[in-house]
């Protein structure tokens, strides 16, 4: 489904791109670098996984502005800055725009590594929960009208007769369907189905409810 | 000396150092014998039974060595006299008046000496006001005291002598002396004159021809051969060589012909040859000394005049190299955040490799180890090299010109404002023709007249669509022309009658320095810089160097403006 993760290092200067991602290499990460942002746009989507370290200056965009595009494309990949001197401001300013975390040239191995480290765990972490939210959505999605009515019903925390009385159903019909969306939804009973559905997030359901 | 600063405005002479016992010995033996050698060469050409010598250049070797080596030569200087009164007046006076005339002699030496250092005379000559202080203050002091001393002698000695007459004499014969014999001493043994070399540009073949055309015409004026009616007018040839001398050699060479052709002049009259031989001895002597005295000072007074305006071009160069290196300094201050970040990039690669190289290792991956290694050792030479291009930038000496080549030279300013463009955006297109003959210059001077154009463009370009400025080199005729334009709003027209002044800045933060400087530069390589706004828009700066032989380019020298 998504490629192996990895490093993505945007810097346009040769020597510090060759430095870091033989850097980086020699820690085990995968490595692609390249020397400005179009390249980088150019070679990813947001099904990409791993990270991105950035320059805050590049010939074609600074930080700041990369950042926002990748935002916009729906790039979630978590980003570290590197900087190099004098640009502070604007790396602080990258960090409260979302970044993880940004390093200045020159940089410790372990604090870069670490970070690397950070970022691609970050974003395995949010990619699983990207994908059971998906999953549960499938799932709700698979749901006929009248077997999501059943499950407000039981989010609501209402007993099967209540249901029937309120959908003006039978209580046998309400646990057939009960039985159904239970199976749909992968739930081993009534408290799992609610954590499923409320914890994971499926924030739309409530609209449509 | 301990309060020479606060009587600086007195411009006193530095003192003399002391020197080792040795060197007073060897130079006081020096004085001793010069002393009694012109003192028997005087004594040789006096024709006058009275023993008033026709010229009496003692007193200026006396003048001469005390005034370069201090006080410690004045007992030698007392010695020499006391032997030349025992010599030659011991005979003609008694002991207490042959001593009187030796303490005579040496308080003229003493007091001139002591006179011409409390006055700031340098023994160089180098300064119209040293040539006047020395004829002056040395001719009246030293001349008057020894004549004095002689005419005191003389009358005491009992002989029938006009005193005033005696007096006047001596005195002219001290003054004719000193005037022929002090100059040449002074430049010659002055222990801290530069090497003659140095001072000889144009090759050797000037100075000789101008030493034997002055021993052969004076030799020819005061030999028997010719008669006076042909040898008086030929006693002023040697006056253009001397001028020529003054004009062109070392002033060693000038003092040198100067006490030659008196020398020669002197003899040849004592001797009875030469158009001032027949005079008769008063008159033939004045007519002699006068001319002597009148073609010594006409060269020391031209040398001096020469040396001045020299040293004044010199000051006005070091003066723009000075204010060069300020506008450096300063340009290199608005680059330096830029130029910081030039020299981090490296030290972060290089850290990286390092780093790199410790896992690798721990690893046991050898080959890429090594390749790794290679690479680090890449990364610290750039970082060498823009740190070698920010000091030699900085440097306070700017070398002298030589050959440059305008692609290298362009090449390194752009590699000082690459940084900085790239922080602010700014592209530069740069278009140098194929096969650009070398320059002669000052490779600095003409690096800050670009790299200051170019920051001036750059700035004026920054956030404008397109943001870009263009350097181009185009040869035209004999010059080499460098053409600035940027894609800025051009020079505003009321600026642009003022924009080469000093503090015409219209740009916060500037000092208004550089187009000041730059232009100075570009003059004192001959060229010329000018600016206008071009009808597509921004601004354009040009200069021209020329590509002549370096003889033709004029050295640097103050320009108009300031």
């Amino acid at each position: 489904m998504t490629s192996l993760p990895q490093v993505h290092l945007v810097d346009d200067d040769p020597d510090v791109r060759a430095g870091v991602s033989l850097l980086l290499r020699s820690a085990d990460f995968r490595v692609r670098s390249f020397a400005d942002a179009t390249g980088l746009l150019q070679a990813i989507t947001p099904e990409t996984a791993g990270c991105l370290v950035l320059d805050v200056r590049l010939p074609d965009m600074d930080g700041l502005a990369l950042q926002a595009r990748l935002q916009e494309r729906g790039i979630l990949m978590p980003v570290l800055f590197i900087t190099g001197h004098g640009d502070i401001p604007m790396a602080v300013r990258a960090v409260h725009a979302g970044a993880l975390d940004f390093l200045e040239k020159p940089f410790d191995d372990r604090v870069l590594i670490d970070g690397v480290g950070r970022a691609l765990e970050v974003d395995r972490r949010q990619r699983r929960r990207r994908e059971e939210t998906t999953a549960l959505r499938r799932r709700l999605d698979a749901l006929t009208p009248r077997e999501r009515d059943v499950l407000q019903g039981l989010l609501d925390g209402k007993p099967n007769k209540r249901i029937a009385l309120d959908l003006d159903l039978s209580v046998r019909t309400v646990e057939i369907h009960r039985s159904h969306l239970m199976h749909k939804m992968g739930a081993r009973n009534a408290s799992h189905l609610a954590r499923l559905v409320l914890d994971e997030g499926a924030a739309g359901y409530g609209e449509e409810a | 000396m301990a309060g020479q600063p606060l009587t600086l405005h007195r411009r006193r002479t530095p003192a003399v150092p002391i020197a080792p016992m040795g060197t007073l010995l060897l130079r006081s033996l020096v004085l001793v014998s010069l002393y009694y050698a012109v003192a028997l060469w005087g004594f040789l050409f006096t024709p006058d039974p009275n023993g008033v010598a026709l010229v009496w250049p003692a007193t200026g070797v006396g003048l001469a060595l005390v005034l370069l080596h201090g006080p410690a030569l004045l007992p030698a200087a007392a010695l020499a006299a006391g032997l030349v009164s025992w010599q030659f007046h011991l005979e003609m006076m008694p002991l207490a008046q042959a001593l009187g005339t030796t303490a005579a002699t040496l308080a003229g030496v003493a007091l001139g000496a002591r006179l011409l250092r409390g006055l700031g005379f340098s023994p160089r000559l180098e300064r119209v006001r040293d040539t006047a202080l020395l004829l002056g203050v040395g001719a009246l002091a030293a001349s008057a005291l020894a004549a004095a001393a002689g005419a005191w002698g003389l009358a005491l000695g009992g002989r029938e002598l006009d005193f005033t007459g005696t007096w006047w004499r001596c005195w002219m014969a001290d003054l004719t002396g000193l005037m022929l014999v002090t100059p040449a001493l002074l430049t010659w043994l002055d222990p801290h004159a530069p090497p003659l070399r140095a001072g000889v540009t144009g090759g050797w073949g000037m100075p000789l021809l101008l030493v034997t055309v002055t021993i052969l015409v004076t030799g020819m004026t005061y030999s028997p051969l010719l008669p006076p009616a042909l040898a008086m007018p030929l006693s002023y040839a040697v006056f253009p060589a001397i001028l020529f001398s003054a004009l062109r050699c070392p002033l060693r060479i000038t003092t040198g012909l100067i006490l030659v052709s008196g020398a020669i002049a002197l003899s040849g009259t004592g001797l009875g040859f030469g158009p001032f031989a027949d005079m008769g001895q008063t008159t033939g002597l004045l007519s002699l000394n006068a001319q002597l005295a009148l073609l010594a000072l006409t060269g020391l007074l031209l040398a001096a005049l020469r040396a001045e305006r020299e040293a004044e071009r010199e000051r006005a160069r070091r003066h723009l190299d000075e204010l060069a290196r300020a506008g450096r300094l300063s340009t290199l201050g608005a680059l330096s955040s830029g130029l910081a970040h030039e020299l981090n990039q490296p030290l972060c690669a290089v850290s990286s490799y390092a780093q790199a190289c410790r896992r690798l290792l721990a690893r046991g991956r050898l080959q890429e180890l090594a390749e790794t290694l290679e690479r680090l050792e890449a990364g610290t030479r750039r970082a060498a090299e823009t740190v070698r291009q920010i000091r030699s930038f900085a440097s306070g000496q700017a070398p002298p010109r030589h050959t440059l080549d305008p692609a290298t030279l362009v090449h390194e300013v752009e590699a000082l404002l690459r940084p900085e463009l790239r922080r602010r955006g700014v592209h530069l297109v740069l278009k140098l023709p194929e096969g650009i003959p070398p320059l002669q210059g000052t490779p600095l001077q003409v690096q800050q007249v670009l790299l200051n154009l170019l920051h001036n463009a750059m700035e004026a370009a920054e956030g404008r669509q397109p943001a870009q400025v263009c350097l181009e080199l185009r040869r035209e005729g004999k010059a080499l022309v460098f053409i600035v334009t940027d894609t800025g709003p051009g020079i505003p027209p009321q600026r642009m009658e003022r924009l080469f002044e000093p503090f015409a800045t219209w740009k916060r933060g500037g000092l208004g320095l550089g187009l000041s400087i730059s232009r100075d530069l570009v003059e004192a390589h001959g060229g010329r810089l000018s600016a206008r706004n071009p009808p597509r828009g921004g601004a354009e700066f040009r200069f021209d160097l020329p590509l002549e032989d370096p003889h033709d380019v004029p050295a640097a020298s103050p320009s108009g403006g300031r």
